[in-house]
């Protein structure tokens, strides 16, 4: 008796945990068009390696919905308990991996008012090439003076685990703003990130996977501690900017906040021998957002030209009257690795005649292509509806704007994986103020797919999380808890 | 049954309900704060929130502390909710402990400090960093009278012992809970009961008001203030006035003088070193703009604004279904109907606000809606006829619209011209008034001019005449009597050698309508 009741206990058991593929309603009504998912992964081109898509249906009206999944070497059906679809993990690596470049199907069925319907397929094209394991980001919300509780995150993409790098819940980083988390090479063994605040600031930076605090970062004729960085591809260097920057409220404009800098310029720290190099720079050229070649043998950067009309006004107040007459194009300069020496600047991208301005430009990691943040004005895209993500082809200077990658809110912190097969970048597409992490597949042909939302194990998350996703930066490895 | 025992039963019994009945009236006091705990935590349903909660220490009761502060929507089911709680700990103390009937009347003793923190909230509500401090130290405790009470079966001295030991853990956990949430000492250190500050408690029924469109409600809060308003009753009354169309015909027949909140030493303590705290007592406390400035702006057609203070709100409080509200109506106003749609999506996943935040969906589905909503209404009207530009308030609100306002000269729009041409009359500043006047007279033209604005006219004309000539204006004579007749009395005042403050006093009753008594009394008066 006692065998009897441990086998139907086990049974029970096993039974619960068995992945539930609910029938296929046979009384489905036809419809002609999709509902609105969230998120919106149809017609998406996605990694072998990628989480789970799960989603939800955004419609009130809703009460269940499932999807049946056909592929060469899979029919499958998942949800069908309330609105959100919610795959298991285990199922959707191997549904992954057995239809690399291939495209599966999906079938939405959502019941409303009791009766089930039937909508049109979509596709999801499962791409061969991988994603870098990892990405990290700064949580943060989308305020303007004060922070709280913020950190530095990474979250495996394969799955949905995210783990702290540095948060500012310890006591010794309490009241500290965590930002520029930065990688060489997409390896974590040499990475760095800033920790601002009245008491106690610094840099964290890790150097051959030893970390160290470093207080005293910005030297004598500097302007500011150093800001935006970017690590030489191989060699023991770092770029970065150093700014001035305000920023004023708008009264009415629904982009609510202008950061506009009013001097800025770019200086080469030495990791090894804990020196800084300033570049050659002038106080009407305000130059910015640097960024290397892969072979390491040019800096790129933004710069904007700004002469003063009225010496006698104060500075932030003058530039805030012409905020919208500010624009950078994008420059390089040629880097001697021996010297350590720049050479004279060129222009890469005159955007300015075109009414635009570039900012936050990234490097493909096989030199070929350029992602930047384009806007109609300014530096600080996150804040601008008006900015997309753009692509440069340094071979023969074509540039396409990338209508399957924007929206018509902001897109901003456009980023490569280590591959170079996958666009990562900021959007506030969603609703206009908290930004998310979308991603996009990028052929050998710079050809780019439709943008899709990091994935969430709960999708409802992505609506309800009251916090931005602030500057994707993708890892091929796990970084290290920072303290 | 021997008389011991009926004692031992009854007495505890007796002194529960005294104590539950002496909570309950004095809560019930504090009714209209209760509401505003509420309004000023935010519980969500779902794992994400949940999750969070679980980050800090005791995070279980921080969410079921948050989830429980809901019920203050009903004030006095959420007033009976902590009453029940505080009952059932002091019934495990007593049972716990096995209580003689001697004794048990002093464990009321410790929950008397629940009662008296929440009574002395007052202003505090504007800077707890946690929105569950309402219910979170009473479920704390609860959790230790349980373990206490645990213990009952226990041989007497090891019980004792250990229940000691327990509560002092407990008292230790919650103080140092209490520390860094930054709950101020004040809070937990008072032992007697007191009612909050009635100004405090009309601002919190005024602003409850405001969200609701019940101008109304408002105006009778003011005619029934038991002492001088603060600049934000005063702002508020203004708004109203403005809502329903009597800021030119009534604004002097409300008090126009003003005090400053009554805020607790704690709050103007400014710790001017990183590490160690060192006070100073400034003269203001909280800043307005820390404690209603989003509603104000919104009030005054400056969405974004409003939006900037609603998140600085949320970082540094918490969110709170006041900010995500806020922050949604921003979105409104500001044709964001995306932002309006995650806003109101949270606050549907909360218990009591589903219904107001569908209504915020149903504007945002049917914007031409908005225009005929008397929430909104005049808000509307102010930010579509305003033109963006990029400005910065230094956390100075009042100031801020005083400046703004009257400065900004419109002669398109009646009601951004009325609002503006009041900014001026508030900052008594000539030359401004005479642009905004004229700009209302060029919008009105052909219409009676109200009485306040003829009698600033007719004030100003006389004392700088060189700016504009009022000899050609058709003033009413009423108008020119009263003037005369208060210059009259002022002359009389001045040879019987009386100070200025008394002046005032002895000539509001006749006076105290017109421009020119405030105009004369009603100066310095500080904001915040």
């Amino acid at each position: 008796m006692k065998t009897i009741y441990t086998l139907l206990a086990s049974a029970l058991l096993l039974a619960g945990c068995a992945t539930h593929h609910p029938d296929i309603p046979t009384d489905a009504v036809l419809m002609k068009s999709l509902p609105q998912l969230l998120p919106d992964y149809t017609g998406c081109t996605i990694p072998v390696n990628i989480a789970p898509l799960n989603f939800m249906i955004d419609d009130t009206e809703v009460t269940h919905a499932l999807v049946r999944i056909q592929g060469r070497e899979t029919d499958l059906t998942f949800g069908g308990d309330d609105t959100r679809i919610i795959f298991d993990e285990k199922e959707w690596r191997q549904m992954l991996t057995s239809h690399a470049g291939d495209k599966l199907t999906c079938t939405l069925y959502t019941k409303k008012e009791g009766q089930w319907q039937q909508h049109p397929e979509f596709y999801i094209y499962v791409s061969p090439d991988t994603i870098d394991r990892y990405v990290s980001y700064r949580l943060i919300e989308p305020s303007y003076v004060s922070y709280e509780h913020l950190g530095i995150y990474q979250r495996n993409l394969t799955s949905f685990e995210e783990s702290t790098i540095l948060d500012n819940n310890s006591k010794q980083h309490k009241e500290h703003c965590l930002n520029c988390h930065s990688y060489q090479n997409y390896h974590t063994d040499n990475m760095l990130l800033h920790v601002r605040g009245k008491v106690g600031g610094g840099t964290m930076l890790v150097h051959n996977g030893k970390a160290e605090f470093h207080t005293d970062m910005r030297r004598e004729g500097m302007m500011s501690n150093p800001v935006y960085p970017a690590w030489h591809p191989t060699l023991p260097l770092i770029a970065f900017s150093t700014n001035k920057t305000g920023q004023f409220f708008h009264l009415i404009d629904a982009d609510k906040i202008e950061v506009q800098d009013t001097q800025s310029s770019l200086v080469l720290y030495n990791v090894e021998k804990d020196e800084m190099i300033a570049l050659p720079s002038s106080p009407e050229d305000f130059d910015t957002f640097p960024t290397w070649s892969p072979d390491g043998r040019y800096l790129y950067y933004t710069s904007a030209h700004y002469e003063r009309q009225d010496t006698t006004a104060m500075i932030d107040r003058e530039i805030a009257d012409n905020y919208t007459s500010l624009r950078y194009n994008i420059y390089r300069r040629a880097f001697n690795a021996d010297s350590l020496c720049f050479g004279a600047r060129e222009l890469v991208l005159d955007v300015e005649s075109q009414q635009k301005s570039a900012t936050l430009p990234r490097i493909s990691p096989d030199g070929t292509y350029m992602l930047f943040a384009s806007g109609d004005f300014g530096c600080f895209h996150i804040w601008h509806s008006h900015a997309d993500i753009w692509m440069l082809n340094l071979d023969n200077g074509e540039v396409n704007t990338l209508a399957s990658v924007n929206s018509n809110k902001s897109e901003s912190y456009p980023t490569w994986s280590s591959n170079g097969r996958w666009m990562l970048f900021a959007s506030r597409r969603n609703d206009g103020c908290y930004s998310r992490i979308f991603m996009a597949h990028v052929d050998s042909n710079g050809v780019a797919g439709k943008a899709f939302e990091m994935p969430q194990k709960n999708p409802d998350d992505t609506r309800l999380l009251l916090k931005s996703y602030n500057r994707p930066e993708p890892m091929v490895e796990a970084a290290p808890k920072l303290k | 049954m021997n008389k011991k025992k009926i004692l031992n039963c009854i007495v505890p019994l007796l002194s529960g309900i005294v104590f539950a009945v002496y909570s309950y009236l004095k809560l019930s006091d504090a009714s209209d704060m209760l509401y505003a705990a509420q309004e000023h935590s935010l519980w969500q349903s779902g794992s994400l929130f949940f999750n969070e909660m679980l980050q800090s220490s005791g995070g279980i009761f921080s969410w079921a502390g948050c989830y429980l502060t809901q019920y203050f929507y009903y004030p006095t089911l959420g007033i009976s909710i902590l009453i029940s709680l505080w009952i059932l700990i002091y019934g495990l103390l007593v049972w716990g402990g096995k209580m003689q009937w001697w004794l048990s009347p002093f464990a009321i003793l410790l929950l008397l400090p629940f009662l008296n923190a929440i009574l002395h909230t007052g202003y505090f509500i504007y800077h707890l960093k946690l929105p569950n401090w309402w219910f979170t130290p009473t479920l704390f405790f609860l959790a230790f009278a349980l373990l206490f009470a645990a213990f009952r079966a226990v041989r007497f001295k090891i019980r004792i012992a250990i229940q000691i030991a327990i509560l002092l853990v407990g008292i230790c956990y919650i103080d140092h809970w209490g520390r860094s949430a930054e709950i101020p000492e004040e809070l937990c250190e008072t032992l007697l009961p007191d009612t909050p500050d009635s100004n405090y408690l009309t601002e919190l029924r005024m602003e409850r008001a405001a969200i609701e469109g019940d101008w109304d409600n408002i105006l009778k809060e003011a005619k029934h203030a038991k002492q001088l308003p603060t600049r934000l009753m005063l702002l508020y009354q203004n708004m109203a006035l403005f809502n329903t169309d009597r800021l030119s015909s009534d604004w002097l027949n409300y008090q126009p003088l003003s005090v400053l909140p009554q805020f607790p030493d704690s709050l103007k303590w400014e710790f001017i070193k990183g590490k160690q705290k060192e006070k100073i007592i400034k003269k203001q406390g909280k800043p307005m703009s820390e404690i209603s400035a989003a509603r104000i702006y919104l009030q005054h057609g400056l969405p974004q604004f409003a939006h900037r203070w609603a998140m600085e709100d949320m970082v540094e409080f918490a969110p709170s279904v006041r900010n995500i509200r806020l922050m949604a109506e921003c979105a409104l106003l500001s044709d964001q109907y995306d932002a309006v749609r995650k806003y109101t999506y949270i606050l549907k996943n909360t218990t009591f606000h589903r219904e107001e935040a569908e209504a915020l969906e149903q504007l945002a589905a049917h914007p031409k809606q908005i225009a005929s909503n008397p929430r909104y209404k005049k808000a509307l009207i102010l930010a579509k006829s305003q033109t963006d530009m990029l400005d910065s308030d230094n956390s100075l609100c009042e100031q801020y619209l005083w400046n703004h306002f009257s400065t900004l000269v419109n002669g398109d729009v009646p009601e951004l011209n009325q609002l503006c041409l009041h900014y001026a009359l508030l900052t008594q500043d000539i030359e401004r008034f005479w642009n905004q006047f004229f700009a209302y007279a060029h919008l009105h033209r052909g219409e009676e001019m109200p009485r306040i604005y003829q009698e600033a006219a007719y004030l100003y004309g006389t004392l700088e005449p060189h700016r504009v000539d009022i000899r050609q204006l058709p003033f009413d004579k009423a108008v020119i009597e009263s003037y005369n007749s208060f210059m009259q009395a002022s002359q009389t005042q001045i040879k019987l050698k009386v100070k200025e403050d008394k002046m005032g006093a002895a000539l509001r009753s006749q006076f105290g309508h017109t421009f020119f008594w405030f105009y004369y009394f009603v100066r310095n008066q500080d904001s915040y």
